[in-house]
């Protein structure tokens, strides 16, 4: 991952690199990422604690690890104005998170939708979003939970009464 | 990778933030996976039908008794199916209390709102909210 990630954190997170004012962003494993203020600002979140003048020290990011972060540095990066050439180059960079082939690539997805949810990127959570709803797009509902690694916790009974309110979902 | 995550996931987090972009079929199958795919009611015979999508802004503000406090809960905009029967859900995270504490704005706390139309005058046009 091409990030900007710095072994320590500085107490003031509001520092500049030449004009551009850089940001301090910490994962909740602890992680350290210094960030163009204008690549950051893409997050309505981290745009609103800027505007706010809340951005002054270290940003904790509470409920993102330090390897999802990382990705999410690198979607803002590419998102930047002028960073890609054309919108072409951009859906096909943009096709590697739209798409979920395995369990890794589930897990990334997820982890990046719950990342967007949070830090609000409208652009990430469009794009994951739309991953998640094509991945499980006529699948049955053990695959589902499968594909969530969700046990279900309705008895038979339950299960039985719930399929037969929704039965015209389960025919074919 | 170690997924400190997995395990407190909430998975209808997920559901609630795909819901829009699923089929009612795969909806109403998704809501029978496990207790907290929300008591999510998929009423297939009222589903619109490419119908015109408008778009609908909503804003709902909750007052504490005696206006001590005003908290914004949703403020956004969607494309709606305005039709009489018809209906949508709007979500969006809350904020947490005070902006410069040690946490980050947002909460991880997710409101959701689903509207519902009734029916629409003809004469002006104008829908009345059901619920």
């Amino acid at each position: 991952m091409s990030t900007a990630a710095t072994a320590d954190a500085s107490s003031s997170g509001d520092t500049t690199e030449g004009s551009v004012r850089l940001l301090t962003l910490q994962s909740e494993d602890g992680e350290v990422f210094e960030v163009k203020e204008t690549i950051a600002t893409q997050s309505v979140t981290i745009k609103g604690m800027v505007d706010d003048d809340c951005a002054t020290s270290t940003i904790p990011v509470c409920n993102v690890t330090g390897r999802t972060l990382a990705m999410v540095i690198e979607w803002w990066n590419k998102h930047e104005i002028g960073a890609v050439s054309n919108e072409k180059e951009l859906k096909e960079w943009e096709s590697q998170f739209d798409t979920i082939d395995d369990k890794s690539d589930r897990d990334d997805v997820y982890d990046l939708l719950m990342a967007a949810n949070y830090l609000n990127i409208p652009t990430l959570l469009d794009c994951c979003t739309s991953a998640v709803a094509e991945a499980i797009k006529g699948k049955s509902t053990d695959e589902m939970r499968e594909f969530f690694d969700i046990k279900s916790d309705f008895d038979e009974k339950e299960e039985d009464a719930l399929r037969k309110e929704n039965q015209w979902a389960f025919e074919n | 990778m170690s997924r400190s995550q997995i395990n407190r996931r909430p998975p209808w987090e997920v559901l609630s933030l795909v819901a829009q972009l699923l089929d009612p079929k795969t909806l109403a199958v998704a809501s029978c996976v496990s207790k907290s795919w929300f008591d999510i009611n998929v009423d297939y015979g009222s589903f619109p039908v490419a119908e015109t999508l408008e778009e609908v802004k909503i804003t709902w503000n909750v007052v504490l008794r005696g206006w001590q406090g005003v908290f914004m809960m949703i403020d956004r905009e969607e494309k709606l199916n305005l039709r009489a029967g018809s209906g949508g859900w709007f979500s969006d995270s809350l904020p947490s209390p005070g902006c410069c504490s040690s946490e980050m704005a947002a909460s991880g706390i997710v409101a959701d709102l689903k509207l519902g139309f009734c029916r629409m005058r003809e004469r002006d046009g104008k829908i009345r909210v059901d619920k």
